[in-house]
């Protein structure tokens, strides 16, 4: 009775049944967006949406963006939430700035890369070790970035690079290939190593692990804490390149520069596809979000919607997307 | 005891939930003033059957009578107006707030009046009346969490007090009590007995049957089996009328050669929870670890495992099959740590140029002319870095330390150095280079140094801390390196413990050994597929295919999918905590074959089960556990139900 075996089910599937909605329903919507746009163009509803040199600034925004929005996919994806992004981006640029007019280029941004890499490895350490709320720890670093980041600057814009920098800065920043732009290609190298990291490495295994079920993941032998640091730890290595990037498109910086950018950066992870529970989602996700957040906030910029009513059409966006992951889960 | 009313009368009650038949016409009856005894195995059908009484649960058929009136008790509500209180095992009460708030809430009295104030006055009063009633000293005002185990089940016997119960409900009420406790629980159940309160009384422990039992009920496997006055009965007739449960289940159990010992447990005590556990593990060997539910089974597998901390004991592997080599194959310098180290380096550089570009007397602030090396200070100087007047200029220098850095990294990479004291060495190059950094930072922006001194010194305290723990430390028992080892775990509940349920079938068969899928700095997804679809034909794994996530997947084959896992790991020395609960027969036998098929293969198996059919059917030796203690070690041979049941309630 009980050694019957059954031949486990394979069935096969058609395209539309195999075709991952979950993960790429939203590319599909973003295409549609782009096509709903470019008609309301052709109808002269919108100026300059697919043009040239519109797409190209928007290609930078949001490969500027990327980054950062990655950062916040790893720490989701081990269900924390980093809100330190925004402030810490401030202050790391600001580090950065007046390290290059103290020190030099190459010092300079490395010393805003590292202050930015040093905060996550503190809010990794803080939320991996110490066991706290992700949410506490880095909501005190928001202050607490934010504060030295205004009162190292007193306020200021510093801005005063030689010219020679400032060419250096700009080349990395603005350069754009047949309306490529450079930055582009830099989070495209960038999205591949996490790709990578994420797919193919024990880590990004531990990762997914981790965030779907810590308890779980601990009685596999990973060590849960250790790899909620290491996603701190990346989100502020993306915060200190971003801060770079920022400071080589415009060289000019102050206090305020990141101002509640993890918002930003939250709402695209969320709208990719990434869920608060971790260990859903992913860079894919985080990167079709990004894009589709930049071109929709661009598209409703050129169509006229003011600042405020965009902010309400994010909030719409937010609660559609979480309500259809919810949906999603409950099946 | 005189003759008394009738209290409560349940007749024929029928209860089935899918796939188990939990009560089978079960007949009970409680009289005025009498302690009635309700005995059984795990899954005997106990609980069920006091849940219907509370309202809990609905019967598929059967009558209900109190005080000889038919009555149906369609919610909780209902049966605690109807005067039925149950005493739960883990205390309902509110920890900070007071205990005559405890007794009184949610039915506070009011004042009169619109706005409904609480009657506090009141609430005291009759709390102090309902405390004096049972005879117990306790201060009604102060916090719950203040009071004992025992006192706070005198307040949650005072609460049903209040609600003028007629039927109490105490399940397993003396399970975490002392002796002194339990008598002091036992002088209050005869005050109430004396107030005509009628008490049903679930326990595990039969020596108590007699001390406070007027009459006592058995139910097996949902079946009543009669019920008799506790002076007319013996021990060995109850458990004999506990017991007996069909065998007719099959097993595929044969016998084996057994090898050395595996695992060694020595005196493992966490407080509380289980006391002084020592057994050991043989390779080859099928272990059943038997008693009731809340004996400290699961709590002892997860200490085993590493997974809880202990108070005390050891757990100690041999490691000694042939897959020691397989196991033990770690890198000892993974890549991630060699690009630390890169940063570390580059980090670090600021030391070497203090090295060579001067330093400065801090004593005499004297920045122009820095002494020469080896001078006075150097201690100060070498050993501390001492503040910076200059830091280089450009990249080539960081370059050039990035090159040397990586090249020491691929030595060290080929060269494999012990893990543990490499560590020290880049916790001490770490911290120094922070330090330094810290400086440069500081001395940049401010005039004072004292954030240094706080780095440097605390770099150090901690590089002597990490040292002596090196030196004097065991290594933490975690589960990471109880796998390490070759221990693998099934847990009980492998919903949440044992499976991520949100991810795929292959990412969950390899979340225990993801090392072994390294090819080439990166994993290699065929070695994963070739595993999972070996491994899905061979355990019959029911799944569409290996990307389907686990949640879709029925408990025997998520069950499966676990042991996969382990089977990944290479796992020598497995731990089944309850493998076959909840899951059909067939998988039921594919994992007993598995278990059997591992044993043959040379790994030390522990099945923890509450199936006595199970644990006398698959194992070749059988422990014992009640309350926290192992009672028994048993022989199969010499393996009988009556004799399991025996240790696992009696005290000897």
């Amino acid at each position: 009775m009980a050694n019957v075996a059954e031949a486990p089910v394979r069935p096969s599937a058609s395209f539309m049944a195999k075709f991952n909605y979950e993960k790429y329903g939203l590319l599909v919507v973003f295409i549609l967006m782009m096509i709903v746009f470019y008609v309301l163009q052709l109808m002269g509803y919108v100026n300059n949406f697919i043009e040239a040199h519109n797409l190209t600034n928007q290609l930078r925004n949001a490969s500027l963006l990327f980054f950062i929005v990655a950062g916040q996919s790893m720490v989701l994806l081990v269900s924390g939430i980093d809100l330190s992004q925004g402030s810490l981006l401030s202050l790391s640029s600001v580090v950065m700035a007046q390290g290059i007019l103290d020190f030099g280029l190459a010092v300079g941004v490395l010393m805003g890369i590292g202050m930015a890499t040093i905060f996550g490895f503190i809010n990794g350490y803080l939320v991996g070790r110490v066991k706290i709320q992700p949410f506490i720890v880095t909501l005190s670093m928001l202050f607490i970035c934010a504060g030295i980041a205004l009162v190292f600057t007193g306020g200021r814009t510093i801005h005063q690079f030689t010219s020679e920098q400032k060419d250096i800065l700009q080349t990395i920043g603005l350069t754009d290939f047949f309306h490529i732009p450079g930055t582009l290609f830099i989070a495209i190298f960038f999205f591949i190593i996490l790709y990578l990291l994420t797919k193919r490495t024990v880590l990004g295994r531990a990762i997914y692990l981790t965030g779907g079920n810590e308890e779980a993941a601990r009685l596999s032998g990973i060590d849960t804490g250790k790899v909620k640091l290491i996603c701190y730890l990346i989100s502020g290595i993306c915060v200190g390149i971003t801060s770079f990037l920022y400071l080589a498109r415009l060289p000019a910086t102050n206090g305020l520069a990141g101002f509640q950018l993890e918002f930003q950066s939250l709402a695209a992870t969320v709208v990719g596809g990434t869920t608060f529970h971790g260990g859903e989602g992913g860079v894919t996700q985080a990167a079709i979000g990004t894009l589709f957040l930049t071109f929709l906030l661009n598209g409703l910029i050129l169509l006229g919607v003011g600042t405020f009513a965009r902010e309400v059409v994010v909030g719409v966006l937010l609660i559609t997307a979480v309500v259809l992951s919810s949906r999603k889960r409950r099946e | 005891m005189p003759e008394s009313k009738n209290l409560l009368k349940m007749l024929k009650i029928d209860k089935s939930f899918p796939g188990v038949h939990a009560l089978k016409e079960v007949d009970f009856d409680l009289a005025e003033g009498e302690v009635h005894i309700l005995l059984g195995e795990n899954g005997a059908g106990k609980s069920t059957l006091i849940k219907i009484l509370a309202g809990m649960y609905h019967a598929d058929s059967g009558q209900i009578e109190i005080s000889e009136t038919p009555t149906v008790i369609p919610d909780a509500r209902t049966g605690r107006d109807l005067g039925i209180s149950v005493i739960y095992q883990e205390l309902n009460l509110v920890p900070d707030l007071s205990v005559a708030k405890n007794i009184f809430l949610g039915r506070e009295p009011v004042l009169p009046g619109v706005m409904k104030r609480v009657d506090w006055a009141k609430v005291e009063q009759e709390s102090r009346a309902i405390m004096e009633r049972l005879d117990v000293k306790i201060d009604v005002n102060a916090p719950v969490r203040s009071l004992s185990v025992a006192d706070q089940q005198m307040v949650e016997i005072a609460r049903a007090l209040v609600f003028d119960c007629k039927i109490l409900v105490m399940d397993e009420p003396t399970s975490s009590l002392s002796g002194h406790e339990i008598e002091e629980l036992f002088k209050a159940v005869n005050r109430l007995r004396e107030h005509g309160v009628g008490i049903i009384y679930i326990s595990h422990r039969l020596e108590e049957v007699h001390e406070i039992g007027d009459r006592v009920t058995v139910l097996r496997d949902g079946e009543y089996m009669g019920t008799w006055e506790v002076k007319e009965v013996e021990l060995d007739f109850l458990i004999t009328q506990m017991v007996g449960r069909t065998l007719d289940e099959k097993f595929p159990w044969t016998p084996r050669e057994h090898g050395e010992v595996a695992l060694r447990v020595r005196g493992l005590t966490r407080s509380g929870v289980f006391e002084d556990i020592n057994f050991d593990l043989h390779y080859g060997e099928i272990v059943g670890l038997s008693g009731l539910v809340g004996a400290g089974r699961t709590e002892v597998a997860r200490a085993v495992m590493g997974a809880d901390p202990v108070d005390g004991g050891t757990v100690e592997m041999t490691n000694a099959t042939k897959e020691k080599e397989e196991i033990q194959k770690l890198p000892h310098y993974p890549l991630w740590m060699a690009l630390v180290d890169v940063v570390v380096f580059m980090l670090a550089l600021p030391l070497f140029t203090v090295i060579f570009q001067g330093i400065y007397d801090p004593f005499t602030l004297n920045m122009n002319s820095p002494p020469p090396l080896f001078s006075g200070n150097w201690f100060y100087e070498w050993i501390l870095g001492g503040p910076l007047y200059n830091i280089p200029n450009g990249p080539t220098p960081y370059l050039v330390a990035a090159g040397l850095a990586l090249i020491r990294q691929l030595g060290l990479w080929f060269l494999e150095r012990q893990y543990r004291w490499r560590t020290l060495v880049v916790d001490f190059v770490s911290w120094y280079a922070l330090a330094i950094c810290a400086m440069v930072f500081t001395s940049l922006f401010t005039q004072n140094f004292v954030l240094e001194w706080v780095m440097i010194w605390g770099g150090v305290a901690m590089i002597v801390i990490r040292f002596l723990t090196i030196l004097t430390h065991e290594r933490k028992w975690t589960p990471t390196l109880a796998i390490r080892r070759g221990l693998g775990l099934l847990p009980e509940d492998r919903k949440t413990q044992g499976l991520t349920q949100v991810l795929s079938v292959a990412f969950n068969t390899t979340s225990a050994n993801l090392r072994r899928l390294i090819k080439r700095w990166l994993l290699n997804l065929s070695i994963e597929k070739d595993f999972v679809d070996e491994h899905i034909d061979q355990l019959k794994i029911m799944t569409p295919n290996q990307e389907t996530q686990i949640r879709f997947l029925s408990g025997g084959n998520q069950q499966k999918v676990v042991l996969a896992k382990w089977l990944f790991r290479r796992a020598n020395v497995l731990i089944f905590d309850e493998p076959t609960r909840g899951i059909d027969v067939g998988a039921k036998f594919e994992v007993h074959s598995q278990m059997l098929q591992l044993a043959k293969d040379g790994a030390a198996v522990m099945m923890i089960s509450s199936e006595l059919p199970e644990i006398l059917g698959m194992s070749d030796r059988i422990l014992v556990m009640r309350e926290g203690r192992l009672t028994a070690d048993i022989d199969r041979n010499e393996a009988t139900q009556e004799g399991i049941l025996r240790y696992a309630m009696t005290a000897d």
